[in-house]
């Protein structure tokens, strides 16, 4: 569906950004997304040791932006397993990776100007780094997943506050993996291996949970953000789709991807492609070149659009929140 | 204490029925006797694999492309880490049998698909099994099926359903040949949707009825407008089938035979054994578990002991499991899936259709240097958890210990491997030339480690 | 026998991935080369010009010297009908020249046995990589798959160098005498003494070896070093096989495809430059292909799979210049997007195998087809 419309909210497909490529303008499994200054996209590309070793080249992080600009990569050769993206309020770049439980941070040319992180279970040390998000003060919480809990650091890595432990409780932790700091501060993790999302205080107290696997709510998901308004999206990475819930934990309703026109970097290639344009035509049900493959990572910017990596596809899909929309009472 | 003779064939039925068991497992395992673990083998209670966890460590892994490579990565992972090991050796065994190739398919995705209905139906139903291979886009793509045609007959499929993976040469004609592949015509595939520049999407099978022959076919002495099916249910009857697999199980668990293709020449290694499992696969209908039992179960099973020579996927699991080399996502499972590939076992890209040539043809000069140094690595590294336990079990016992103890100990710990007397000597011999042995400590592990990798090197090791 | 009076040698240098054909040998003077090539068209003026109509991509400056050397031939167009456009499907179509069935037996293979019957030496065939190419594989023959030929060898994870000797001593011991032990044992005896002298033959090959060529950092460059350095220990190989990749250019081929041409250019260079130093030239010829070439079009910043390809031939022996011919570039004359293949890639063996290594070659390559005397110079 091209437009998901509910009661007051609707969501309209606008784009996909990218294609499936090991170097240049497309991404190698895109596991994060974050906002850099003057409409710049950063998307990390996990990549795949296969090609070039445990720190291969395919692992990188893209700039991009939403009208199809390829503006570079960099971090090459950098990283074993990437896994999160999070800008700091001057506009530099922080990625964690989860096997060499560093987090690395880069100025706006890309540049390395920054790595930490110390591998342990003590306070302050990292087991498998995922999600990173920061705060309004410029505090970084890090999920640090392999020790389940949330700790907080300065952006240079001092330690500051930590939450949380592993287990299945309120307030426990299995495999947790992406997270977010909404306007007001508070933070939502994706507990992964508990098929499903809480929502903490600044201070880590637990607020309330969104989503279980009963009914198969949640599978397995992987990040959320919050839009302007308090709607929560969930990427919920075992059933391949965006589950977006009320501020109050109500499901609203899911996307499940809508690309199936190409993007204009994926255009290029079938535009070159005479067997792939013959072969396109022979498929009669396109819908499945437009769903969601494992989306993992999602952003909003301020116009409220929603930029999520799809993984699987090797590509973004971008949707735009209509806000205040009412369904005109006539028949179409 | 189970007896050495109790371990021993404890821990043959592991290696054969699985890819091998730490000792602590086998003492638990002959505790509980020899049935009753045959049971827990045929009905495992064990959890799945962690596939998410793959996944989500390894994406590539999921959804692998034109390379073999990260579906041979995802494969081994699920056979490393595997607690229900029966049920991923017989998803080995059927790739074996139904041999299927990325380096056709070009699309390996689709050939893991097929292994996953190996792993969720290779105790059940070979019936089941023949049909979801004959709608299957892997196999379909790489016998040619989608090029099988009601007025072009395509007779790959319906060949090597005969030759290869049912009846055997010699129990077919070329008319019976001709009349099974009209019966699939029209078994193919849906347009298949580009490889760029999303990546792959599953292929769909479709039965097209305007390309299928439904005229009269007379096969194997039955006449009838016979389609696919029925050709599987005729084939079933024939007597020929049953020993066919029979002697596939025979070879692959018990002793090695020659090849296939010479199974029409030559007589079975052990004719009794291959009737009585043909007879019992028969009477249960093709169901696979009640053969199994009885071949685990039997005299000619348990007295098989080292009459194989490992494959080179049994080499490299079972090494990595006795290591614990890898017990679960890793940066550098990409490169292991490619170990038996070095060692002369591409799996998901077997040589031809025939599957790989087994026994003595899997050593050459090549092949057996990269197999010692792949074990060898791997028994000498102290610092790997599975490593320092066999060192334990070595030194565990009393303050001295001679030369001759240290290296029974460690063949003991390794298989229990029997070797020659002159093997022997060469072991002690070596141990000997270090000098006094003194338990404990760091020598004690390097010599003992030394000791496990020059067993790995002899020719008694490379049996199983 | 050739030149000085030693038996011929073949390497084999795989380009994998799809070397781009239309941007190495690139036809400069062609309205349709600037126009397929919106975004990755090499300007007319950084060209290396061979003649009026192509010139080599310029960062093949190293492969232009060998050329214009006339130790050098080109051969155009080549590959086979109804490509698949799949490397692994390619790869194999040349490994095994079975383009229409999955082939079980690599023409090298097949070669070795001929060249090798009773497999006397276990270092006839040497693969310099990892993994064997099918190219190599045949029943009963044996071929050294050497990933660094620094450590080569057995039992290689004991570091200490005098305990790994004596340990190699009892290996030799333990493999001997294997008579009455059964078939299969015997069998392992045998091979395990042909590992371990296959090792020691190739352990020598760096000891030996001096040179004043110095070889880049790249990956081929090693390899081709190793190959130098156990041609010149002089142990009785005759194929080398080995391969430089990934040519598989879809996106960012630019930059991608001139890095690729730099390090072979170079360490084929340094390889020629080391095997004349030591006077060890003339019995050697190497080839260098690719799957298939890419497609005609780009794609914005790389190009996709395509059908026909190019083939270089170097040595002392080798005819240099310019064999069959460059495919039709005109739209309408495209299959699919691609340049068509006119050379079938089995009569270039055909020459290789008749003409150099002096075997027949139509049971090898399954048939007869045109060969371009390109070997005799």
């Amino acid at each position: 569906m091209l437009t998901t419309t509910v009661a007051g909210r609707t969501w309209n497909f606008k784009k996909a950004v990218g294609r499936n490529a090991a170097a240049g303008n497309g991404f190698t499994q895109p596991y994060d997304v974050a906002l850099g200054p003057e409409g710049v996209i950063y998307v990390l590309s996990r990549g795949a040791e296969g090609a070039g070793g445990v720190v291969a080249p395919n692992k990188r992080i893209g700039k991009v932006t939403m009208d199809d600009q390829f503006l570079g990569d960099f971090g090459h050769s950098e990283f074993t397993w990437p896994v999160a993206l999070a800008v700091d309020s001057e506009g530099n770049l922080f990625c964690s990776d989860e096997h060499l439980n560093i987090i690395a941070s880069y100025n706006e040319d890309g540049e390395r100007i920054g790595e930490w992180g110390e591998v342990g279970s003590d306070e302050g040390q990292l087991n498998g780094p995922n999600g990173i998000a920061f705060d309004a003060d410029d505090n970084l919480y890090v999920v640090d997943s392999g020790n389940g809990r949330v700790q907080k650091f300065t952006k240079d890595g001092s330690f500051l506050a930590t939450f949380g432990s592993a287990g299945s409780d309120e307030g426990q932790f299995d495999k947790p993996w992406g997270i977010t700091v909404d306007s007001s501060g508070d933070l939502f993790v994706a507990d992964w291996g508990n098929d499903r999302v809480q929502k903490f205080s600044a201070g880590g107290t637990h607020l309330m949970t969104f989503g279980s696997a009963a009914g198969g709510e949640l599978n397995h998901p992987s990040s959320v953000a919050v839009d302007s308004e308090g709607d929560v999206y969930v990427a919920d990475w075992g059933n391949k789709r965006i589950q977006i819930y009320e501020p109050d934990g109500n499901v609203i309703t899911s996307l499940h991807g809508d690309a199936v026109e190409f993007s204009a970097w994926a255009a290029e290639v079938i535009n070159a492609n005479p067997d792939a344009q013959k072969a396109y035509r022979r498929v009669q049900d396109r819908t499945q070149i437009g769903l969601l493959d494992r989306p993992v990572g999602i952003a909003i910017d301020a116009d409220d659009n929603l930029i999520i990596t799809d993984s699987t596809r090797g590509r973004l899909q971008v949707y735009t929140k209509e806000k205040d929309y009412m369904d005109p009472q006539f028949n179409l | 204490m189970a007896s050495r003779e109790d371990i021993a064939l404890m821990s043959h039925l592991m290696r054969r029925a699985g890819f091998g068991a730490s000792r602590d497992e086998i003492e638990q395992m002959c505790e509980q006797g020899y049935e009753v673990t045959v049971e827990q083998l045929l009905n495992p209670t064990g959890p799945p694999v962690d596939e998410y966890d793959l996944y989500r460590h390894h994406p590539i892994t999921e959804v692998p492309g034109g390379a073999a490579a990260p579906g041979q990565a995802a494969w081994l992972y699920f056979m490393a880490t595997t607690q229900r090991p029966l049920e991923e050796k017989m998803t080995l065994f059927w790739h074996h049998v139904f041999a299927t190739g990325n380096a056709k398919v070009d699309n390996c995705f689709h050939i893991m698909d097929q292994i996953a209905m190996f792993r969720s139906q290779g105790m059940g139903s070979y019936r089941d099994l023949l049909k979801g291979l004959a709608a299957d886009p892997a196999m379909i793509y790489w016998l040619d099926n989608n090029e099988n045609h009601k007025h072009a007959p395509n007779e790959n499929w319906g060949r090597e359903l005969l030759e290869l993976f049912s009846l055997g040469v010699g129990n077919y004609t070329e008319k019976d040949v001709f009349e099974c592949s009209r019966a699939f015509t029209g078994w193919t595939l849906d347009a298949k949707m580009p490889r760029y520049p999303y990546g792959r999407f599953p292929w769909k099978f479709v039965f097209r009825p305007e390309d299928h022959d439904y005229s009269e076919k007379t096969f194997l002495g039955q006449t009838g407008n016979f389609n696919g099916e029925d050709i599987i249910e005729i084939v079933l009857q024939q007597e020929a089938c049953s020993k066919f697999i029979a002697r596939h199980l025979y070879n692959f668990f018990v002793a090695d035979e020659p090849q296939v293709p010479a199974w029409n020449i030559e007589e079975p290694r052990n004719p009794e054994a291959v009737e009585m499992m043909a007879k019992i696969l028969v009477e249960n209908d093709y169901e696979i578990k009640p053969v199994l039992r009885a071949m685990f179960n039997s005299d000619f099973f348990k007295e098989a002991l080292n009459q194989k020579v490992k494959s080179p996927v049994e080499v490299v699991i079972g090494t990595l499991r006795g290591t614990g080399d890898l017990t679960g996502s890793d940066p550098k499972l990409e490169a292991l899936g490619k170990e038996p590939g070095y060692l002369g076992q591409d799996i998901l890209d077997p040589p031809s259709v025939e599957g790989w040539h087994t026994g003595r043809e899997w050593i050459n000069s090549g092949s057996l240097v990269k197999r010692v140094n792949f074990v060898s690595d791997r028994v000498s590294d102290t610092s790997l958890p599975g490593v320092q336990r066999m060192v334990e079990h070595v030194g565990n016992n009393g303050a001295t210990m001679s030369a001759e103890e240290l290296v029974d100990r460690c063949l003991d710990i390794m298989g229990p491997v029997e070797v020659s007397d002159l093997t022997k000597h060469e072991l002690v011999s070596n141990v000997e030339s270090g000098g006094k042995i003194e338990l404990g400590g760091e020598s004690f592990s390097q010599r003992t480690s030394e000791t496990f990798a020059l067993i790995a090197a002899t020719r008694e090791f490379q049996f199983g | 026998m050739a030149g000085n009076g030693k038996p011929p040698v073949l390497v084999i240098l795989q380009l994998t991935g799809g070397n781009d054909y239309f941007n190495t040998l690139i036809p400069y003077n062609d309205g349709n080369y600037y126009d397929m090539r919106p975004s990755l068209q090499v300007p007319q003026d950084r060209v290396l010009k061979l003649d009026d109509t192509l010139g080599m991509h310029p960062a093949m400056g190293p492969m232009k010297e060998i050329y214009d050397s006339g130790d050098m031939a080109i051969i155009h167009g080549i590959g086979y009908a109804n490509s698949p456009r799949s490397h692994f499907r390619s790869m194999d179509i040349w490994h095994t020249c079975e383009p229409d069935t999955v082939g079980t037996e690599g023409w090298l293979g097949r070669a070795l046995r001929e060249i090798d019957p009773k497999g006397e030496n276990p270092v006839t065939g040497v693969n310099v990589d990892q993994a064997l190419p099918r190219a190599l594989v045949a029943p009963g023959v044996s071929v050294a798959s050497v990933a660094d030929l620094s450590t080569y060898g057995l039992l290689t994870s004991i570091e200490q160098e005098d305990q790994r000797n004596q340990m190699l001593q009892r290996f030799a011991n333990m493999y001997g005498p294997a008579v009455g032990t059964g078939q299969v044992m015997e069998y392992l005896g045998q091979t395990g003494l042909d590992a371990l002298k296959g090792a020691d033959i190739l352990k020598v090959a760096p000891e030996q070896y001096s040179s004043s060529v110095e070889y880049g950092s790249s990956p081929i460059a090693k390899k081709l070093k190793d190959i130098a350095q156990i041609h010149t220990a002089d142990v009785g190989t005759r194929v080398f096989y080995t391969s430089h990749g990934s040519f598989d250019t879809h996106a960012a081929q630019a930059a991608l495809h001139a890095g690729l041409w730099t390090e072979v250019s170079e360490a084929v260079a340094d390889f020629w430059d080391d095997l004349r130093e030591h006077d060890a030239d003339q019995n050697v010829i190497m080839f260098m292909f690719s799957e298939f070439g890419r497609r005609v079009r780009d794609n914005g910043s790389g190009t996709d799979h395509g059908a026909a390809g190019a083939a270089f031939a170097i040595g002392p022996s080798i005819k240099g210049g310019m064999y069959s011919e460059y495919p039709q570039t005109r739209p309408e004359a495209l299959e699919q997007g691609d340049l068509v293949p006119n050379q079938d890639y089995r009569g270039v063996y055909s020459t290789i195998l008749e003409d150099w290594l002096h075997l027949e070659a139509a049971p090898i390559v399954n048939g007869q087809f045109e060969a371009p005397a390109f070997i005799g110079a």
